[in-house]
């Protein structure tokens, strides 16, 4: 047994020591500190979607995690698994109709590019023949897949996009349905340096485009003028919508004498696309809200604007109905206590959903209110149990950046 | 199986000498780069008379951060002997058979004449190379806590942020690396290398039976490993998605990657029994 002795402790050390180190974890994953949405007002049920992203920095360490009102979960970014069961998209819908409709999602994997209503999902794609983005002649084509979801009839077809071998970049913004036609929102990258908007028209029976018409195009006349175009925040952008709209911002930047360059801002603008008719729609705001309206964040949402504005006492939402085209009923306003800033603001069927800072960083609130009456519907508080540590210290460091609604 | 043991056995004693060589080094590199790294913050602590007023501290610690054990794994006398150790580890796959051959009154041929299975030499050898990487990361995890206690009791408190060793290792892109968080995932990595160090071996045969035309066909065999392996990916990225919009999901390639890796195996196994019962010439 003696010539035995050295295989013996090494295999008796390497089996203890690796069997500890993972008992070790797992204890240590059970020791963490929990975080979760405390319910302080209002019904538990209305937070039972949201999920919460943060970063807990402590001992110099970064930990990625997601707080629920029933606890959180840490991230592990190291695990192989992790990444290969993880979730494909951020909304619940779409990873449910991964499992339904597992052939037709193959290669499905952008949320922009998807239309999804209860009847039917259309998928659309640019794909080039080639493999990086050439300046001329990628190729390119729109893949249109489309499913029945009632009687599971697929539609699937290509199309040729008008000037495509011009562009060195395509990509998908949006996909409609309306009526019997896609319509489909491009971003388009020409020179590497020019970069387009293009709406183009899909006739679902011919297999073919019926229109397409440029909306947006940044190639600025000087080279110190430059246009900027933004699109309001939408949740759900596989939702069904009549109008596209955007943020037009000129800017003209001049060079100071001290190096820094100032920007000035030219021209400002909203435009509405209505994508049944295929034309612009006026924004009919007074002049004092299209002001207000340059200032403030913009969401998009079944068919309405909200434009949120903020001052020290509170925060004011203008609500537009693109349908009416008009102010639906008088601005809401939510008051504050002061030293409190609303963050990562989301407006969700009507409601605003937002996470409340106060300056000494702590106590951070979520909030659920009723856009329609300005009430509060919920109100939640960020709290933290198993730990023996001070809990308003590790509250203190954690950082809360994004919301999201499965 | 009396015969395995006592095979294993043998190996790990013809390489304790060097093994306990390595564990001298790696203890004694990284009680250096401890005194290294708590040397460097230090004095630029005491260079911004960080003692002199809390004040003064306040803005040393904003400006330079406290330290913790993670500026010791940073240290190059930390990880050299991390890389010497895998290196040798890589080298010892190849050594462990041709040291047979070349070492003194080549040992090979009395191998080969000990009443067992071939096989069972081949599968002693493979098992002494993973048995060996094993207690060389179980060695570290042993000496991380003396490491963190030393390092911890010769900073100033408040200087230093606490880090248990779990925390330490799940949190260090190059323990995760060796020593994953996942017991599954450990499981994997050390299935996929034991895979490798069969490849490796059969490599290592094909040349020990035809010598330069073995070379070459080691070469294919390994190139004919890498192209079955990112074979599933390719055909994916370059073939499938491209042409058709058509793709595969991740679990699916990860469930083909692992039939591979079996089939790999298998062949590997197969092909060293072949040549070990057919083709080596001693």
């Amino acid at each position: 047994m003696k010539r035995y002795r050295n295989l013996a402790v090494i295999a008796a050390v390497t089996t203890i020591s690796l069997g500890v180190f993972y008992t070790k974890v797992a204890t240590s994953e059970s020791n963490r500190p929990v975080f979760y949405i405390s319910t302080e007002q209002g019904d538990t049920s209305a937070a039972n979607n949201l999920e919460i992203q943060g970063n807990l920095f402590e001992n110099n360490l970064n930990r990625s995690v997601t707080i629920t009102t029933k606890g959180n979960e840490y991230q592990n970014d190291n695990s192989i698994f992790d990444g290969i069961f993880r979730k494909t998209f951020s909304q619940e819908k779409l990873n449910t109709l991964q499992n339904e409709e597992k052939n037709f999602m193959r290669g499905k994997n952008n949320q922009p590019n998807f239309y999804l209503d209860k009847d039917y999902v259309w998928y659309a794609d640019v794909r080039g023949k080639n493999i990086n983005f050439e300046a001329r002649n990628n190729g390119y084509k729109l893949y249109i897949d489309g499913l029945d979801l009632q009687s599971k009839d697929r539609f699937k077809f290509k199309v040729d996009i008008p000037n495509e071998e011009e562009y060195s970049y395509i990509g998908i913004e949006d996909v409609q349905l309306v009526g019997k036609e896609l319509v489909i929102t491009t971003f388009q990258n020409k020179n590497y340096g020019e970069n387009e908007r293009y709406i183009y028209r899909i006739s679902i029976n011919k297999k073919q485009m019926i229109d397409s018409k440029q909306i947006t195009i940044d190639k600025d006349e000087e080279a110190t003028i430059h246009t900027d175009y933004t699109n309001p925040s939408e949740i759900d952008l596989t939702k069904s919508k009549k109008y596209y709209v955007y943020k037009q911002v000129k800017m003209k930047e001049t060079n100071q004498e001290n190096g820094e360059v100032l920007s000035k801002e030219l021209h400002s603008a909203i435009h509405i696309w209505n994508l049944e008719t295929g034309k612009e729609d006026k924004l009919n705001l007074t002049k004092e809200q299209l002001e207000m309206s340059k200032q403030s964040e913009l969401f998009q949402s079944d068919n309405m604007l909200y434009f949120i504005s903020h001052n020290d006492q509170d925060v004011t939402v203008l609500k537009y109905s693109l349908e009416r085209k008009k102010n639906e009923g008088e601005p809401t306003v939510i008051s504050k206590e002061s030293g409190v800033s609303f963050s990562s603001n989301k407006i969700i069927d009507g409601k605003l959903y937002t996470i409340a800072n106060r300056e000494n960083g702590e106590e951070r609130s979520i909030y659920i209110f009723d856009l329609a009456t300005g009430k509060t519907i919920y109100e939640g508080a960020i709290k933290v149990k198993n730990t023996q540590e001070n809990k308003e210290q590790l509250l203190k460091k954690l950082e809360l950046y994004e919301f999201i609604l499965r | 199986m009396n015969r395995f043991i006592k095979l294993v056995n043998f190996e790990i004693n013809r390489f304790i000498k060097l093994y306990i060589g390595l564990l001298v080094l790696t203890a004694i590199s990284q009680f250096v780069s401890i005194f290294n790294a708590k040397s460097d913050y230090l004095n630029q602590a005491e260079h911004a008379k960080y003692a002199s007023s809390s004040k003064a501290l306040e803005e040393f610690i904003s400006t330079n951060g406290t330290i913790s054990f993670h500026h010791v794994t940073n240290n190059i006398f930390f990880v050299a002997p991390i890389a010497i150790c895998v290196a040798l580890m890589l080298l010892y796959i190849f050594m462990i058979w041709y040291r047979d051959y070349f070492g003194k009154n080549t040992f090979i041929y009395r191998l080969f004449m000990v009443p067992t299975s071939r096989m069972t030499i081949y599968f002693a050898k493979a098992s002494t190379i993973l048995i060996m990487v094993l207690s060389l990361i179980a060695y570290q995890f042993i000496l991380l806590p003396i490491e963190i206690t030393i390092f911890e009791n010769s900073v100033p408190s408040e200087l230093l942020s606490k880090v248990s060793t779990v925390d330490l290792i799940l949190n260090n892109m190059l323990f995760t690396t060796v020593l994953p968080s996942n017991f599954f995932q450990f499981l994997l990595s050390y299935g996929v290398g034991l895979v490798s160090i069969f490849a490796m071996f059969t490599v290592i045969l094909l040349e020990r039976s035809f010598r330069w035309k073995g070379i070459v066909l080691g070469i294919l065999y390994t190139a004919f490993i890498v192209i079955v392996l990112i074979s599933p990916i390719l055909i994916n990225e370059l073939v499938l998605m491209p042409n058709n919009g058509f793709s595969l999901y991740p679990n699916e390639v990860f469930y083909i990657e692992l039939g591979l890796i079996g089939l790999i195996t298998a062949i590997s196994i197969m092909l060293s029994k072949y040549l070990l019962q057919n083709k080596v010439s001693v």
